[in-house]
């Protein structure tokens, strides 16, 4: 069974509505925004943990972990929006390669939207109780939260 | 060699990947049309802040925006792609085949969803920091660009249920996908249903409030909003009924009104009770009634209004040529798609179907089971568990736990071939298949360890050939 014959076969008989390229340009276009997003977020999380555990030194490292919290609660949301245009791209023209992927991995591709809603709302936890003055144990959250994502 | 563009089948014991699809997307409608909802709610409660000069209802509409940013925003926007991960591994071919079709409806609704998350926030953050007028077309745009979002998916949606004419099998127009024949009445549904989830969650937010004058006024103000809402939405219900097609109505009037109807008449007796409760006597709405009601309404009327429509599509995913199965079950000139359940009848699922392994290509006695249960997975799994006692229509339970082969190849020789059960594929297959899924089927009736015996199977045929 030839590999290639086997992708071709699992493009969908309905083809594409303009020409691939444009597509791709759509796609690589819009995902450098998603995921600079994602970059930003993560960094924010990190950060504003690190400054969590560092605000007892200096009141300036509860400041930054405040603001980085706000950060990435709002680097999520819209990391989220984001990403759907170039997951809808990515599927009009690697239709095969996505498909077959997703379904191979079914479980990590379902546990991915119930662990991002969790470490989401941990997240917002988090931002709820970290403000001056705040107990130790609300890292907890921010870091459940970190792991999910 | 021929092949058939299929993909692997993920399977979910007991209750297969339709639940799990179930699951995430009611969470996601609950959200999705309170959010919708409450865009309308906002845009006429700051309409009459406005011009009434009632500043103080702004306090209102920022506690219920938090909220929504809260909950909705995050819950919705992440079950949004979750459902489309979840049709992706339930139904490859199926979402292949709406995206397609409607890539460029997606990505107008996309530029749209991007506005309404943008819109939301500016909206919470710029309450009494931007001029009145200002922030009051800030609103409506925000509610009619949430709008534009719930008109682009169900067009999308109600294609699923069927095109309702010949046109785009032959042109394959987007146009004439997307204005399908129930499209309006599904969107008139889901239009007045948002208002009462809107409503329902607004007086949750509003019971909330300290100020009892407030929150009566802007209870008696969102209350016959809600109760408006409702009754459009149940007209607009009773219209889409007269547009489903033929398969829809058996399926509804034999398997899903006996089990739902009382549900729905008590959803919407309950919720008209509740909103003519919040009009009447503002006082009386206390937050854990409102929750609770909430609850109900979720639970009792989204689940079962969402599970219907899903259920009564079928035998078809999509526009009625994409079976449940994946299989291709008819030719589409305009799209260049061919009908397949022809050449599956002719030359058999194992040879045409890319993800079969070369040992089961070819049935023989030592791997009959194993094959029985592939193709079950494959022909049967989007539908039907295949562990008897499951709750996702489980197939054991529909042979009433018969043991017998022929029997049970008998019904698959026959309504299944010829295509008779109105809400099922036709699922043609050569003789030697349907042996094996009649075999797979009664040995899992005996209450045989599956696992195990094909373990043993494997294992003996490996050492078979080393000796």
């Amino acid at each position: 069974m030839d590999i290639g014959i086997v992708m071709n076969t699992m493009r969908d008989p309905a083809g594409v509505p303009a020409h691939p390229v444009l597509f791709q340009a759509l796609m690589v276009f819009t995902w450098v925004f998603h995921i600079a997003f994602v970059h930003l977020t993560l960094g924010a999380a990190g950060l504003s943990i690190y400054a969590f555990h560092k605000r007892a030194e200096n009141p300036n490292w509860e400041r930054l972990s405040i603001a980085m919290t706000k950060v990435a609660k709002v680097g999520v949301s819209l990391l989220i929006v984001l990403g759907v245009a170039p997951l809808l791209f990515t599927q009009v023209i690697y239709d095969p390669q996505w498909y077959a992927s997703n379904v191979l991995s079914g479980r990590w591709t379902i546990a991915f939207i119930f662990t991002l809603i969790v470490a989401y709302c941990a997240w917002f936890v988090f931002y709820y109780a970290n403000h001056e003055g705040a107990k130790r144990h609300i890292g907890l959250y921010a870091w459940v939260a970190l792991a999910g994502c | 060699m021929d092949m058939l563009g299929m993909y692997p089948t993920f399977y979910v014991p007991a209750v297969g990947t339709a639940w799990v699809m179930g699951i995430i997307g009611v969470i996601h409608v609950v959200a999705s049309h309170t959010s919708v909802g409450a865009s309308f709610l906002f845009a006429l409660l700051e309409t009459k802040a406005y011009r009434e000069n009632k500043p103080e209802l702004m306090s209102f509409i920022k506690k219920y925006g938090m909220f929504l940013l809260v909950f909705s925003y995050i819950i919705g926007s992440i079950t949004g792609p979750g459902i489309w991960y979840a049709i992706t591994v339930a139904s490859p071919r199926g979402v292949g085949g709406l995206i397609h079709n409607f890539v460029w409806v997606w990505a107008a609704e996309w530029v749209y969803f991007t506005v309404e998350v943008i819109g939301v926030y500016a909206l919470v953050y710029l309450i009494g920091k931007v001029d009145p007028k200002t922030h009051l077309k800030l609103t409506w745009s925000f509610a009619l660009a949430s709008w534009a979002t719930m008109l682009l998916i169900v067009g999308i949606l109600s294609f699923m249920m069927w095109p309702g004419h010949e046109n785009w099998y032959l042109t394959g127009s987007t146009n004439d996908a997307f204005y399908n024949l129930n499209f309006f009445a599904h969107l008139g549904t889901r239009t007045g249903s948002m208002f009462v989830m809107a409503a329902v969650v607004g007086l949750m937010v509003a019971s909330r409030m300290q100020d009892a004058s407030l929150r009566a006024s802007v209870a008696r103000f969102i209350a016959p909003v809600g109760l408006v809402g409702g009754l459009f939405a149940v007209m607009m219900f009773l219209y889409y009924l007269q547009t489903l097609p033929n398969n829809a109505i058996v399926m509804l009037n034999t398997h899903l009104l006996p089990v739902y109807a009382q549900g729905m008449v008590a959803v919407f007796v309950v919720s008209t009770l509740w909103l003519l409760l919040a009009w009447w006597k503002p006082h009386h709405i206390h937050t854990s009634l409102a929750v609770a009601l909430f609850a109900f309404i979720a639970v009792v009327g989204v689940w079962p209004e969402e599970r219907m429509r899903e259920s009564m599509r079928k035998p078809y995913v999509a526009g009625q040529y994409i079976y449940g199965n994946q299989v291709i079950a008819r030719d589409v000139p305009g799209k260049g798609i061919e009908g397949e359940v022809d050449k599956i009848a002719e030359n058999g699922l194992l040879k045409l179907h890319p993800f079969i392994p070369d040992r089961l290509r070819t049935v023989t006695d030592s791997n009959r089971l194993e094959v029985g249960r592939t193709l079950a997975k494959i022909a049967c799994a989007n539908c039907h568990a295949l562990e008897s006692g499951a709750p996702l229509r489980n197939i054991p339970d529909k042979f009433h736990g018969a043991t017998d082969e022929d029997l049970i190849a008998a019904f698959l020789n026959g309504p299944l071939k010829h295509g008779t059960q109105p809400y099922m594929p036709r699922i043609d297959l050569p003789e030697a298949e349907v042996q094996a899924i009649a075999h797979f089927i009664a040995t899992v009736n005996k209450g045989v360890d599956i696992d195990a015996v094909i373990a043993e199977q494997r294992t003996s045929v490996v050492d078979a050939r080393k000796d």
